[in-house]
């Protein structure tokens, strides 16, 4: 069988960086719709 | 040779997955820095340009009237606008219904003409024989199940005029009106938010590149004469001119506050049908444009080629080739718990299944988060219910894509080989 060895090392890598992005980019999405919910003052009753 | 398929998977996936990274990212920037200005509705309009509206319309008696209406009530100076409807080849009461809503005391005085006619060239042909008539300076176009808010096109010219040089047309976007009747007009709803405020968003402010989605947007007139009209063979004549007028060295410029309604299909048959056209249409327009990623075009035509090339090739070669991989080994498996003995034809050295494994992971989660932060972004739209929708929607509704544009891809294949003639489905509108 072919020894793909190199190829695992760049999977981990490239795994990895993508997995932070992610992380970041899911930070990012629920900051904007907390900010969101509250400038809109959504789910809270008319007073 | 079944390691071969599954490293090309694999890095076919990293790419459909940094390319999913890249443009959210533009999309958050974009939305941070939009909701930081506020909204302002152009007031004073005296250096507006004049504005020809066209709608094409091809038996459209049940929605006509109220599209029209909406139009006619546009917030727009009425000595600025001239409202063009087109009724193409009507065999209904899409006409008659024109007339009565022209003849109406409040209307009388528009510049709004009524064409009958019964030309070949389908929408683009329609649009050709309207633009022959218009005087505006910019043409603005809706389809015929269009209901553009008040202010629609007032944010589509605001927008045109920071750069009138520089954009050759503005588009804004189109939101789904009948989104809540059955799952799959909820599932359209979150592509259609989802490619508009995350997709069209990301791509403009990371690299100026907009596409012309149909309806809701301006173009120059005079770019049009340039180009020599709509191109009536195309299938998909939005995609087509798109990359005529970024050839033409302008922009195609996003109008995010410019909003309008559109009917979407209701049942599945319909929604194919529409779909497959799109597809074909864009096969066609990439097997056109092909050429600019070898010559000097500019960076942005090669980018823009190169996006719908991955898109609707090789991201789907990618995706059909790890869905054959994945469904296979689990049928080994399950097999294997009664036949111990029998293997799978895809067997791999080290650990390099689990990484696909991991790819298509990110690659799933970021589909549901782009969904996610669209959906955050249209007030009113995030909710458990659009989130279950967006959970679900990967393994039903997105799975349509890869039937659809394998059908598209084999009709186009035929018709090269048979040399038939594209057929033209008009979607059909509900009530």
């Amino acid at each position: 069988m072919i020894d793909y060895q190199w190829f695992i090392i760049l999977c981990i890598i490239v795994s990895s960086i993508f997995t932070l992005a992610v992380i970041i980019l899911t930070i990012f999405t629920l900051v904007f719709r907390v900010r969101v919910i509250e400038k809109y003052d959504r789910g809270k009753p008319n007073v | 040779m079944s390691d071969f398929f599954l490293i090309f998977s694999v890095i076919s996936i990293w790419i459909a997955v940094l390319e999913a990274i890249v443009i959210m990212a533009g999309a958050i920037k974009f939305i941070f820095r939009q909701n930081r200005s506020p909204l302002t509705i152009p007031e004073n309009m005296d250096n507006y340009p004049t504005v020809s509206v066209l709608v094409p319309a091809h038996n459209e008696e049940i929605v006509i009237a109220s599209t029209v209406e909406h139009i006619l009530q546009l917030n727009y100076p009425a000595d600025k606008i001239q409202i063009i409807v087109i009724a193409d080849n009507c065999t209904d009461r899409t006409a008659h219904n024109l007339k009565v809503l022209k003849n109406k005391e409040a209307y009388r005085d528009r510049d709004f003409m009524i064409l009958e006619r019964t030309g070949k060239g389908g929408k683009s042909g329609a649009l050709n024989d309207a633009r022959q008539l218009a005087t505006g300076e910019w043409l603005c176009i809706y389809d015929a199940d269009a209901a553009p808010e008040r202010n629609a096109l007032a944010f589509l010219v605001q927008k045109a005029m920071e750069e009138p040089e520089l954009y050759g047309a503005v588009f804004g976007r189109n939101k789904a009106r009948n989104r809540s009747q059955n799952f799959l007009t909820q599932c359209i709803n979150l592509e259609l938010v989802t490619v508009q405020r995350v997709h069209h968003t990301g791509l403009w402010e990371l690299f100026k590149i907009g596409t012309i989605p149909g309806t809701n947007f301006i173009v120059k007139s005079a770019l049009i004469q340039e180009i020599g009209g709509w191109d009536e063979e195309a299938i998909t004549e939005d995609t087509a001119i798109s990359f005529e007028i970024l050839t033409r060295g302008q922009l195609i410029a996003l109008a995010p506050q410019a909003e309008a309604y559109q009917q979407e299909p209701e049942r599945l048959g319909v929604y194919m049908r529409q779909r497959e056209r799109w597809s074909k249409g864009n096969y066609h327009v990439i097997i056109d444009n092909i050429h600019h990623l070898f010559n000097r075009s500019s960076w942005r035509i090669k980018l823009h080629v190169l996006y719908y090339a991955a898109s609707y090739f090789w991201f789907m070669i990618a995706i059909i080739i790890s869905d054959i991989i994945f469904i296979t080994n689990i049928v080994y498996q399950i097999i294997a718990l009664f036949v111990p003995s029998i293997v799978s034809p895809f067997i791999f050295g080290g650990d390099i299944f689990v990484f696909l494994m991991i790819a298509w992971a990110l690659m799933y989660y970021i589909y549901v988060l782009q969904i996610n932060l669209a959906l955050a972004a249209d007030i009113g739209q995030s909710n458990i219910r659009n989130f279950i929708v967006s959970v679900v929607s990967y393994f039903t509704y997105s799975q349509l894509f890869l039937v659809i544009s394998v059908r598209a891809f084999y009709s186009l294949i035929m018709d090269k080989l048979f040399r038939r003639k594209t057929k033209w489905y008009k979607t059909e509108r509900f009530d």
